[in-house]
């Protein structure tokens, strides 16, 4: 039997608990006069919504550079002295901000989309076998390379101090959809007759890099400005890759969540160095990394278990691989030219420096 | 980068020989003759119109993950896997303890409810409200903003530690976080739309919070937040008719309620996973046991804290002259919150029946 305990409550607690057996109510939130009153955010579009700008540029829009408090308190709230801190490492605007993170996270919300619903897949049809071979190799490799970008920032997201909610939220949006693409390319793979393919040591070698990375940055930007750029450039080829309308749907839908989250991450590179301490020592340490990182480019286009799956997809069968090759040569100018292009646009000089052959070797 | 031999020393010895080969018009094409894969894969949809769910595909092949998972890297269940890929150090690698029976179809709910705080709340319907409704709905928002983003970094905190493997208790982690998030949202951009503000945050809501975030693994942390944190949350979201003063706040709360039941289900039925397969099932409902003696205080601290039970009972009882008409109200949110919980344990199998020490009827 459930019996009632007097230690279960603290003493101020039982305090208020007798106050309230008397009648009497503390109040004391409604006769506050410290918090901010008589804010009203009003949706500039209000066919759209109300949205976080709207909403930032009626109070508190603007984070800190280094916000004084280490709590779950919402930025602009009034908050009691002796809150406890939660523990983040992240406390540093320059660390995880980017000027694009508050409409790149209305557009996620915006654009969420399902694996179940929005893909007909009703409209799959049976593929010579070295069509569908080519087709699931690729989708296993997306299954097993996406879900990265998803545990990658949320490694890091529960240690970012939550002053710069609107990053967390981002970063949310994005483990969200890459666990939404891991799930269409698993399903892609299952749907068609084929099957889930080989899953080879380089590739998990490439995401144990992002995921142990020793720092937010760095991993970023592996991730963000180098892994998914490249995986971008393929769902760009998704014209070309697609061999029906479920296949096409897929890499655009993909290819739309992809954008952002590149995005984020070049402008985050940006915000980086124009903000940091000591922007030469962090562009030095930075050039390290990608010296060796860019060695990723490469690797993705010499693996015969990418580049000819590729090569077969676009050069329509086994047969036509030549052709397909031609393509494959397109990518890897693209990959290389795309990644300098958000290397500059983040700050970051890359193209005096990068040992990527501006040609392919093949 | 000219010269041949230049370009030659750029690749690994694997990687040129690559090259050379197809510029010799030589394709590896193991991929194509691969015969380690299971082929002949169709997974179809059950309900055409629903489409292909996950159900559907895990129906068709390796649907059923192993109690131990047989690697610790990122290829999917049921992939053919080299034999030296690296450990990528993930640290949940047994079913029981991230599993939940109904996993798959609450990941499958959750992606097809996914909403927009933006486009879905029908913000127009916000009208002036007297001072002591709008602060007490304001009080409510500033606490489940504060509240809700645990419940995102919590999951987040743990999530990459899960083997891929179990990828469904991952994918549905990972929806967690993001209902979560836009939880936060859709209460920030209430408290700043009417004419109030952000109000305060106290000690004791941030240390329930960082107890939850703190916890030494996940079952606890779980208990904890999925159990108890969030099935308190729902049982106030529960009353959003009565709170919710028009179509915007009622649609609010109505919208966070259904994510919110998500949660509470999954982590119901992972405790009873857990515990149905933990190998040593005395000892691990001990250990919880003891956690729970304490995680419990978090009712007292919801219901016997004048910031959250007062602006309860004045949006309750539409306003400050009758909040003892509202306290009515909270009464039947405290049997309801401790009848709710103790359920919850009932159907994982963890009876708190007899030890819980917060009373079933309200002290006041």
């Amino acid at each position: 039997m459930v019996t009632a305990s007097q230690n279960i409550y603290t003493f101020e607690q039982q305090q208020y608990i007798d106050s309230l057996k008397k009648g009497s109510y503390d109040f004391e939130w409604l006769k506050d006069d410290r918090p901010t009153w008589g804010i009203r955010a009003k949706p500039k579009d209000p066919e759209r919504g109300l949205t976080l700008q709207d909403v930032n540029a009626a109070y508190a829009g603007e984070p800190e550079d280094s916000p004084k408090t280490r709590t779950m308190a919402p930025r602009g709230a009034v908050v009691d002295p002796d809150l406890p801190d939660m523990g983040y490492a992240l406390n540093e605007k320059y660390l995880v901000w980017a000027e694009n993170v508050v409409p790149l996270y209305e557009e996620a919300v915006a654009r969420q989309w399902s694996a179940t619903r929005d893909i007909p897949w009703d409209e799959l049809k049976p593929l010579p076998e070295d069509i569908e071979r080519a087709q699931c190799q690729i989708a296993t490799l997306l299954s097993e390379i996406e879900m990265i970008a998803s545990d990658f920032p949320a490694k890091w997201l529960w240690q970012m101090n939550q002053h710069f909610h609107e990053v967390k939220m981002f970063l949310c949006t994005q483990a969200m959809d890459e666990a939404r693409h891991l799930e269409v390319f698993r399903k892609r793979a299952l749907a068609n007759g084929g099957g889930l393919m080989r899953c080879l040591t380089g590739t998990e070698v490439f995401l144990r890099t992002i995921l142990h990375a020793p720092t937010y940055i760095q991993g970023s930007f592996l991730m963000h400005v180098l892994g998914e750029g490249l995986v971008l450039d393929i769902f760009r080829g998704g014209e070309f890759l697609a061999q029906n309308r479920v296949e096409k749907e897929i890499y655009r839908l993909c290819m739309q969540d992809e954008a952002r989250h590149v995005s984020y991450g070049t402008m985050h590179l940006k915000y980086f160095f124009e903000h940091h301490p000591d922007r030469e020592t962090a562009l030095a340490e930075m050039h390290s990394l990608a010296d060796l990182a860019e060695m990723g480019i490469p690797g993705f286009l010499t693996n015969p278990f990418i580049v000819e799956p590729l090569a077969v997809l676009m050069g329509g069968g086994a047969k036509h691989i030549d052709r397909g090759m031609d393509a494959v040569r397109l990518i890897w100018g693209r990959m290389r030219e795309e990644y300098l292009s958000r290397c500059e646009l983040a700050g970051f000089d890359r193209r005096s420096r990068t040992q990527v052959p501006e040609e392919p070797p093949y | 980068m000219t010269t041949q031999q230049s370009l030659e020393s750029y690749f690994l010895p694997e990687q040129w020989q690559y090259i050379e080969n197809v510029r010799k018009g030589r394709f590896d094409l193991g991929w194509l003759r691969d015969e380690g894969p299971t082929w002949g894969i169709r997974a179809t949809p059950r309900e055409p119109e629903r489409g292909l769910t996950l159900l559907d595909v895990n129906a068709a092949y390796a649907g059923e993950p192993e109690d131990v998972a047989p690697y610790k890297c990122m290829a999917p269940r049921g992939a053919v896997v080299d034999p030296n890929v690296p450990d990528l150090g993930f640290v949940y690698n047994e079913k029981y303890l991230v599993w939940a029976e109904n996993i798959v179809p609450l990941y499958e709910e959750a992606v097809s409810r996914q909403w927009s705080a933006t486009r879905d709340i029908p913000w127009d319907t916000l009208k002036p409200l007297p001072e002591d409704l709008e602060r007490a709905q304001c009080a409510i928002c500033t606490l489940l903003t504060e509240l809700e983003m645990v419940a995102s970094d919590f999951p987040a905190k743990w999530v990459w530690r899960i083997n891929q493997h179990f990828h469904e208790a991952k994918m549905f982690l990972y929806t967690q976080a993001m209902d979560e998030t836009r939880h936060v949202e859709v209460f920030r951009k209430r408290a700043l739309a009417n004419g109030g503000g952000l109000m305060r945050c106290r000690a004791p809501t941030e240390m329930a919070l960082s107890f939850i975030l703190n916890a030494p693994t996940f079952i606890q942390g779980s208990y904890l937040m999925h159990i108890l944190g969030e099935g308190l949350a729902m049982d106030i979201f529960l009353a959003g008719e009565f709170l919710g003063k028009n179509k915007a706040e009622k649609e609010m709360y109505r919208l966070t309620l259904q994510d919110e039941a998500r949660h509470v289900s999954y982590g119901t039925m992972h405790l009873k996973y857990y515990l149905d397969n933990h190998p040593d099932r005395a000892q691990a409902e001990a250990e919880l046991h003891l956690l729970a003696d304490q995680g419990e205080r978090i009712f007292t601290g919801f219901l016997a804290n004048p910031n959250v039970a007062e602006p309860l009972a004045v949006l309750a009882a539409d306003g400050v002259k009758h909040i003892d008409k509202g306290f009515e109200v909270v009464k039947v949110i405290w049997k309801r919150m401790v009848e709710g919980y103790l359920r919850r344990c009932e159907l994982a199998g963890f009876d708190r029946r007899a030890r819980i020490k917060v009373p079933p009827e309200p002290p006041y």
